[in-house]
């Protein structure tokens, strides 16, 4: 569903929801909601932890839709990178505390994409991972999908920690350089 | 201080790469975002790497959550919205179509969504329920679809993509699948992120991007696609693709619909965005030309309408042939009397 409203409309709403207008905040929630769970389930890989997190995330969109700025990103990338931060957040803390089994199948990578949704900015990102190697390619996409932490995308790649560490920094140093040509 | 700040020279940049990222550990994030709400260049920097990073969300598919989310939502809105209202004195709405308040329903989801469907329709006096998606793709200009604000985002200059061979991005995404072990499909009906690793040559066929919508697109990767197919027309390439649900009239309604635009332009702060400021005005200039050209129009007709049945009624200044001689079209200057018929047809009676 999300996928169906252009970033104009969810500007929009954004806009509205701002001046208080909870109609088009609940427009806005069924127009942006299933991305935003996929996004969360993914890194907190539990449906209740998911839950709580949306709670959240939506409830500061609710609160803080003035503070887009449609000149800096696409709505949608700012309600995703807000969910994020709860959602990693949410699953650390989850992890600290116990060590209950995860109810979600990991998965190890996002789905194909229809290639005309691919916009410019993500093709350019992409061709920039792409020149990585390819366990780093791997690496970078999983980190950022699951949002794992460093020793567990370690045990997941089977990598030393201070070998992730150094290939993890020079992959950023590289995409940045590339992105930045 | 979490040691990936002690990384060295650029290692403040590393640490809000990887905060971005999701690589840092639970004491790191914590340190993190202590210092995302006191260091304001930390913010940007963290800011910058989402922007960066954030498209990739494009690649997750979708899955529905649960209903009772929004309810959990929905019950907490007012108290959230509280300190943010002081902030800002608004003028207490008066429209009766909008709730102001937002009240707790126990309804399901589902069911306020078809609702809100129904009072968009009703607002814009448009077609009846039924999915006209049929009707709609057309509808929708393709001004409203291209995006405005992703320009001044690209502050990074474009690298040559096409340097890049094409099938980095399968090979890219296939590394990601390549340790698909675990993919047993689940117990839960609804488990959505097991997916179904499809074999690559069901993959190929996935792919003619018209076709698949993202929700019953399985997680193959990509395959081989001839560069052209990116570079579509840009119909092709604003197709949305899973449009059954949608309202069905969606680009429109915040044009057409008159509460937001009212409280809009009655907003103190200039929240909105400038390209839909810009669609306002040029909405209201045609509203404008309509309205004048419709006058117009009757004038005329009622002009035409009085010298066809009341021509001794109007003003002589109106007269059909005052105005014929205005206009420069010579007329004689009354209507003769029938002339008598020629000699010849009177001859043969």
């Amino acid at each position: 569903m999300a996928g169906a409203s252009t970033p104009v409309e969810i500007t929009w709403l954004l806009a509205a929801v701002a001046k208080g207008d909870a109609a088009a905040f609940e427009r806005l929630y069924a127009a942006t909601c299933a991305k935003l769970y996929g996004v969360v389930l993914r890194i907190v890989r539990r449906h209740d932890l998911a839950a709580d997190v949306m709670e959240e995330a939506y409830l500061r969109i609710w609160a803080r839709s003035g503070e887009f700025n449609p000149g800096l990103a696409s709505p949608l990338a700012w309600m995703v990178a807000l969910a994020r931060r709860l959602a990693i957040d949410a699953a650390r803390l989850a992890a600290g505390t116990d060590a209950e089994p995860e109810v979600i199948q990991e998965s190890e990578g996002p789905g194909a994409v229809p290639r005309h949704q691919l916009s410019d900015s993500l093709k350019r990102l992409l061709t920039c991972i792409g020149r990585l190697e390819p366990d780093r390619q791997r690496m970078m996409l999983l980190a950022y999908y699951g949002a794992f932490s460093r020793d567990q995308l370690s045990l997941k790649l089977d990598m030393p920690v201070n070998l992730l560490n150094a290939a993890l920094r020079h992959s950023l140093v590289e995409v940045e350089q590339c992105l930045k040509q | 201080m979490p040691e990936a700040i002690n990384g060295g020279a650029g290692s403040t940049d590393t640490f809000a790469a990887e905060f971005v990222l999701g690589t840092l550990d639970a004491d790191e994030r914590r340190a993190a975002n202590q210092l995302l709400a006191s260091d304001e260049g930390f913010a940007d920097r963290v800011r910058l790497w989402e922007r960066r990073l954030g498209e990739l969300h494009l690649m997750v598919e979708p899955v529905e959550p649960a209903s009772d989310i929004w309810q959990r939502i929905q019950a907490r809105m007012p108290e959230v919205r509280q300190s943010t209202e002081m902030m800002e004195p608004e003028p207490e709405p008066a429209e009766p179509e909008r709730e102001p308040e937002p009240e707790p329903e126990p309804e399901p989801q589902p069911e306020t969504h078809a609702e809100l469907h129904s009072e968009w329709q009703t607002e814009t006096a448009l077609e009846p329920e039924p999915k006209p998606q049929a009707e709609v793709e057309p509808q929708s200009p393709p001004e409203l679809q291209t995006d405005p604000e992703r320009e001044p985002e690209r502050e990074e200059s474009q690298p040559e993509a096409s340097s890049v061979p094409e099938d980095t991005f399968e090979s890219l995404i296939a590394a990601l699948k390549k340790p698909a072990h675990k993919e047993e499909a689940g117990a839960e009906s609804e488990q959505p992120i097991a997916l179904p690793a499809a074999p690559a040559a069901e993959a190929e066929q996935l792919i003619p991007p018209e076709e698949p919508t993202a929700a019953t697109l399985p997680a193959a990767a990509p395959a081989p696609v001839p560069a052209p197919t990116w570079h579509l027309p840009p119909e092709q390439t604003d197709e949305p693709p899973i449009a059954a649900e949608e309202p069905p009239i969606a680009p429109t309604p915040p044009f057409v619909a008159p509460a937001p635009i009212d409280e809009i332009e009655k907003g103190a702060e200039p929240v909105l965005p400038q390209s839909v400021r810009k669609a306002q005005r040029s909405l209201t200039r045609w509203r404008v030309l309509a309205v004048l050209l419709f006058i117009a129009l009757a004038a005329i007709a009622g002009l035409v309408a009085a010298w066809r049945f009341i021509p001794d009624r109007i003003p002589p200044a109106l007269q059909l042939v005052e105005l014929m001689r205005l206009a420069g079209i010579p007329v004689p200057a009354s209507q003769p009397p029938r002339k008598p018929p020629p000699p010849e047809s009177t001859f043969e009676e």
